[in-house]
């Protein structure tokens, strides 16, 4: 047990050292040992590259995907196939990849190579260790880095999203009796339909002066229940006029009431329209406010 | 009566079988390994360790060329036609050795004279193993994949010796041992695959003390003549599963002897076309079509049969 700890432990080491000029002599007997050995690395992104000494582009790419050596994101590791040792020591020997190599049995290369039989084949796996791309043929450092770049930054942003999502129920946790509060104390127009009658609109118009306000936006959909997480637009001006006042983010409080600030310049009438898109279908509604 | 014995009809006819029988094997071999050569229907490519697969042709033998290469119909207006179901495997001992063995089973018809003959007899299998000298590296333009084959192919089909059939319908072999000996070099340029195939056949005399199932007053030892056959082909690989193979075979067997004398006008030659196409369906799956024909070589073919042959084969290589 201490011995298949330490032969573990090594090959680990050796991974995230990312050195093998000289080729391990460790083979793959099942996808279970890939596993083991992916979960030890620690970037983000592993590549795996199928090679084979009679490739050409196999050894044209080699160069590009030792600029990935160092790298804190992906990590390359290279497996040969239809290939005896001689020839793969004698092309590593030529073209000196600096990245770990391996071997892998037949039936490991047949679940691989499920997308295509052409050499080079490289495939991206993300964190989770799930192939999220493939190619097929030489590719270049560019490519696997710009494809890295794509997915880490949707990640981000998916990880936004939630945290996002989060703390608006967090803040409605939080706060949600005051507001709701709040908002039922807030005098409230009363609601017009949108154009295309999906939903109903309402503002705290009364209470709108000159300068800066908060804006309340209530939405209702057809049947009476409150519209949350809809997705709005809202555009405001001086009916009449185009002084363009700057739009600023609106918050959900995630009760069919939404919340932003306005900067109303002058006193007069001012026109609010309210876009709520939905399925791909946008409904507007104009409200017009005499402001005091 | 005493039986009187033809020996030039006799090597005639040996030329002739060995002409309908030996360019089987060989055009299965070349359609599987696309263009590779070899006298086995499998042979294993690296990192592979069992292969088995199935190959049918359907040949047609329009007539023979006699020792002056001048062109005979079959007589009597026959149609002389014969399906060959051939069975293989290859196994792989080590990143070096193979061994392969294939297995014929044959179906020959004739119609001639209103009359529709056929036989169906197991044909001679044969046995080989291959030694990997070198595999292609893509750096090194000049470095082919090399390997040397040897083997032997086995009398165990009926042969004109034995049978008893006077149109010699359910003749399926040579009735000779035939050991053999080769070399494959193939290189990849992508997107050609250049492949050479030379081997040197060397069938085994025979002690010959019955023919057509009658005992001989005179036994007699024949010794076929030597074999020497070439394949050239050039394979394009359309896309990574379908290739396009363009061959060319040259087969010279040297003069047979009886008693050890030179029998003369018994030598034979042969050069003939082959086209063929493969399918990858997934690393496991090739399927591949062939066709070879003398044309436009058929003059220069002696003590030949004048074969067309059309042929698919399956291979299985998911061990």
């Amino acid at each position: 047990m201490s011995r298949a700890l330490f032969a573990a432990c090594a090959v680990v080491i050796s991974l995230m050292i990312g050195h093998a000029s000289a080729e391990t002599s460790v083979s793959f007997s099942a996808s279970k040992d890939l596993t083991n050995l992916l979960s030890a690395i620690p970037q983000e992104f592993v590549l795996i590259n199928l090679w084979s000494p009679f490739c050409g582009p196999c050894g044209e790419e080699v160069s590009d995907l030792n600029r990935f050596a160092g790298d804190k994101r992906l990590a390359v590791m290279g497996i040969a196939v239809q290939s005896r040792k001689p020839e793969r020591e004698a092309f590593i020997a030529h073209f000196k990849p600096t990245y770990s190599q391996w071997t892998s049995d037949r039936d490991f290369e047949k679940e691989l190579r499920t997308d295509g039989l052409a050499l080079p084949l490289s495939i991206l796996l993300d964190r989770n260790r799930v192939r999220v791309k493939t190619w097929t043929g030489k590719v270049s450092y560019d490519v696997i880095a710009n494809e890295v770049s794509k997915i880490s930054l949707k990640s981000k942003g998916e990880n936004s999203m939630t945290t996002r999502q989060n703390l608006i129920r967090f803040g409605l946790l939080v706060a949600c009796v005051s507001f709701f509060s709040k908002a039922n104390a807030a005098k409230m127009d009363p609601p017009q339909v949108s154009k295309l009658g999906s939903y109903q609109v309402s503002l705290n118009g009364v209470e709108l002066k000159k300068g800066k306000n908060t804006l309340l936006i209530s939405l209702v959909d057809s049947t009476g229940l409150p519209m949350i997480a809809a997705d709005l637009a809202l555009a405001y001006d001086m009916v009449g006029m185009s002084m363009n006042p700057p739009v600023k983010p609106i918050v959900d409080h995630g009760d069919g009431t939404y919340e932003t600030e306005v900067f109303l310049g002058m006193r007069g009438n001012w026109s609010f329209v309210v876009e709520v898109t939905d399925k791909g279908t946008t409904d507007s509604t104009e409200l017009i406010v005499p402001v005091k | 009566m005493r039986f009187q014995f033809n020996f030039k009809i006799f090597f005639l006819l040996i030329g002739l079988t060995a002409g309908m029988l030996g360019s089987e094997s060989q055009v299965q071999a070349s359609s599987c390994c696309a263009g590779g050569g070899g006298q086995m229907l499998c042979v294993l490519q690296s990192e592979q360790r069992l292969q088995i697969g199935m190959t049918t042709a359907y040949r047609d033998t329009l007539g023979r060329f006699d020792s002056s290469g001048g062109f005979i119909a079959n007589s009597g207006g026959a149609t002389i036609t014969s399906t060959i179901l051939q069975v293989g495997g290859a196994y792989r001992f080590d990143e070096d050795w193979q061994f392969g063995v294939t297995i014929p089973v044959l179906q020959n018809r004739q119609k001639i004279r209103g009359q529709d003959l056929s036989a169906t007899q197991i044909g001679d299998p044969g046995i080989e193993a291959r030694y990997g000298i070198w595999e292609d590296l893509a750096f090194l333009p000049y470095r082919p994949q090399l390997s040397l084959y040897s083997g032997l192919r086995m009398p165990v089909g009926t042969s004109t010796y034995e049978s008893s059939d006077p149109l010699g319908i359910d003749v399926v072999s040579e009735g000779l041992w035939i050991p053999y000996v080769g070399v494959t070099a193939q290189k990849l340029y992508r997107p050609f695959k250049v492949t050479l195939d030379a081997s040197f056949q060397y069938p085994l005399g025979r002690n010959v003390t019955a023919s057509h199932g009658q005992n001989l007053s005179t036994p007699y030892t024949i010794k076929s003549g030597n074999r020497i056959q070439v394949v050239e082909s050039l394979t394009y690989l359309i896309d990574e599963k379908w290739s396009a193979t363009a061959g060319f075979r040259q087969m010279l067997q040297l003069e047979s002897a009886i008693n050890d004398a030179s029998v003369a006008g018994s030598a034979a030659r042969a050069y003939s076309m082959l086209i063929s196409a493969a399918y990858t369906h997934a690393p496991d799956w090739n399927f591949s079509g062939t066709f070879e024909t003398l044309a436009p070589f058929q003059s220069y073919a002696a003590n030949q049969a004048s074969n067309q042959t059309v042929s698919v084969a399956a291979v299985y290589g998911g061990f």
